[in-house]
């Protein structure tokens, strides 16, 4: 059942409908990594490729994250055939956990694909050959499960989820990581960047160095970044799926 | 099958289900009500996707709320019609199959058997999108019964449907009954339910109003008076034998229609006097009806309206 269900999900989450508007923000990086290499200042390529996936492309990333994880469930209560799901025999925290993992592989592609694209742009030929293409992937796929989850868990809890993912994504997860002090713990993005290990982008304290999260600098080692964000996406999931099993969901309108 | 003991439900402030207690079980059980009169919160409190606030819900003695045994054994074809619009009917038949727990083949299987019994087995390769009303109808039903459950419950599900298509519907739901399966209907069109069944829950206002069967309902409202119209071609003469009857309160004639229309106080009495009133005094009767005789009549003396 679970395999049924998960790969339902992909097949979803896959379909040309909803992938083609991320196929279009991934081609964006692409192309303001490539004329950024081409006619920017000072455009070498690590600080090229550094700075448009810090600042883009975990963007993008956060962003498919919110609109995947918040239909999990959403859509289905939106289109008021959540009914037909919770009146089947298949344990809640099933429909939940498949979901999840289909909609957070699909947005680690989605994010694979961008900076793959990015570091294309930035590096021609030896674009594979840019080590921090390979921290940043393991960083994208660390950060796909654990705004999933976040997100996810947001959905179950919150009417409008969808507002609140998108304040966390450009609100939070902008100005956090450059608070220096605890705060930054509670940011996703803080972790991530820590996994992804980039050279700070800027001697200067500018604009493309918040934007890129690097105020603060670094407090978290990969390792530890790696392992609080793995004990993140346990918890944060295990509560949705407990969520999601003891609470009532019914179609929008009816729940008014 | 189902019980409810003391069941209530609050949405916040406004009150969905009050103190129910109530059994249903086998053929069919009409649940009867005005739009707002708290059917759907019991068919949710049923099918589990809603908690009681205070009493007890039980269908074949678990509690139903996300209880995958529960679902096993129920079928349930939900008042919305809202679909995977698009899928095809049998791909949505086949898909809710397989959340059934059935594997493909046998997921497809059952979905041909139960799409060619709701008769859509020559349509269903069509996107839902493009169903008419009825096609929908028959598709919810041909999802509630994949699974073959014991017990189904069907909000609504004469919504949309032509006569033809009413007909066929509650032939497939007496089929159904015939198998053993237990059938809750819920519905606002009294005039169809009548056709189905007798046994009722009548709801209003979220309290249960009255439960059992239709006829003994009716006679246990004394304080309204039962209607009766009679036919005859000499209302004086039928007029005269019916007056002396001490449970006949009041008469009107229609002479035009050549008939009378009564008011008796115990309706069981008079109809088991009437024949051998009729043959005893030579009376020119030609047809006997009960405007009262409907579910839409009890509706009303019940809610007083």
């Amino acid at each position: 059942m679970f395999g049924f269900l998960f790969v339902d999900a992909l097949r979803d989450n896959l379909r040309f409908r909803r992938l083609w508007p991320w196929l279009l923000l991934a081609g964006f990086c692409f192309l303001v990594a490539f004329f950024w290499r081409e006619w920017g200042f000072r455009p070498r390529p690590d600080r090229v490729y550094s700075l448009v996936s810090l600042t883009l492309v975990f963007k993008v990333l956060a962003l498919a994250s919110a609109i995947y994880s918040t239909s999990v469930i959403g859509r289905e209560v939106e289109q008021r055939t959540i009914v037909y799901l919770l009146t089947r025999p298949v344990p809640r925290w099933m429909i939940i956990l498949s979901r999840f993992l289909a909609s957070s592989i699909v947005v680690t592609l989605i994010g694979v694909l961008s900076v793959i694209g990015v570091s294309l742009a930035a590096y021609r030929g030896e674009a594979f050959a840019n080590e921090m293409l390979w921290r940043d992937m393991g960083a994208l796929a660390v950060g796909a499960f654990a705004y999933g989850a976040l997100f996810v868990l947001i959905s179950l809890m919150v009417n409008r989820a969808m507002l609140v993912c998108l304040l966390y994504t450009f609100g939070w997860e902008l100005l956090v990581p450059n608070l220096k002090g605890d705060a930054a713990a509670l940011s996703v993005f803080n972790y991530l960047e820590a996994i992804a290990n980039h050279p700070e982008v800027s001697q200067r304290r500018n604009l493309l160095t918040f934007l890129s999260g690097q105020l603060a600098g670094e407090s978290v080692t990969p390792m530890g970044a790696f392992m609080t964000m793995a004990i993140a996406v346990a918890i944060l999931a295990f509560a949705a799926c407990w969520w999601f099993s003891n609470f009532e969901y019914l179609p929008r309108d009816d729940a008014a | 099958m189902i019980v409810l003991q003391n069941a209530s439900r609050w949405y916040g402030q406004v009150i969905g289900l009050n103190d129910v207690t109530c059994q249903i079980g086998a053929g069919i059980t009409a649940l009867l009500g005005q739009n707002g009169a708290g059917k759907s919160t019991l068919m949710r409190l049923v099918t589990g996707q809603l908690k009681p606030t205070t009493g007890e819900v039980t269908v074949f003695g678990l509690r139903p709320f996300a209880n995958i045994e529960v679902y096993r054994l129920l079928g349930y074809c939900p008042e919305i019609d809202n679909f995977y619009e698009s899928m095809t009917g049998r791909e949505f038949v086949v898909y809710l199959a397989r959340l059934g727990g059935y594997g493909p083949t046998e997921a497809r299987r059952r979905a041909d058997r139960v799409l060619e019994t709701v008769g859509m087995a020559d349509r269903c390769d069509k996107r839902i999108a493009g169903y008419s009303k009825g096609m929908r109808q028959r598709i919810k039903l041909a999802q509630a019964m994949v699974h073959d459950p014991r017990v189904i419950l069907l909000d609504e599900p004469l919504n949309g449907l032509d006569p033809v298509g009413r007909r066929e519907y509650m032939d497939l739901l007496a089929a159904l009954v015939d198998q053993g399966v237990a059938v809750l209907v819920s519905s606002h069109i009294l005039y169809e339910v009548e056709q189905m069944t007798r046994s009722i829950l009548l709801l209003h206002r979220g309290r249960l109003l009255a439960t059992g069967d239709l006829r003994v309902i009716r006679s246990l409202i004394d304080k309204h008076p039962h209607r009766i119209r009679i036919e005859s071609q000499e209302p004086r003469r039928v007029a005269e034998q019916l007056v002396r009857l001490p449970y006949v309160l009041s008469m009107q004639f229609d002479f035009a229609g050549g008939a009378i229309e009564l008011e008796c106080k115990e309706p069981e009495r008079f109809y088991d006097e009437l024949p051998s009133l009729v043959v005893e005094n030579d009376l020119p009767v030609s047809g006997f009806s009960s405007p009262d005789n409907n579910l839409e009549s009890v509706f009303r003396y019940l809610v007083g309206g």
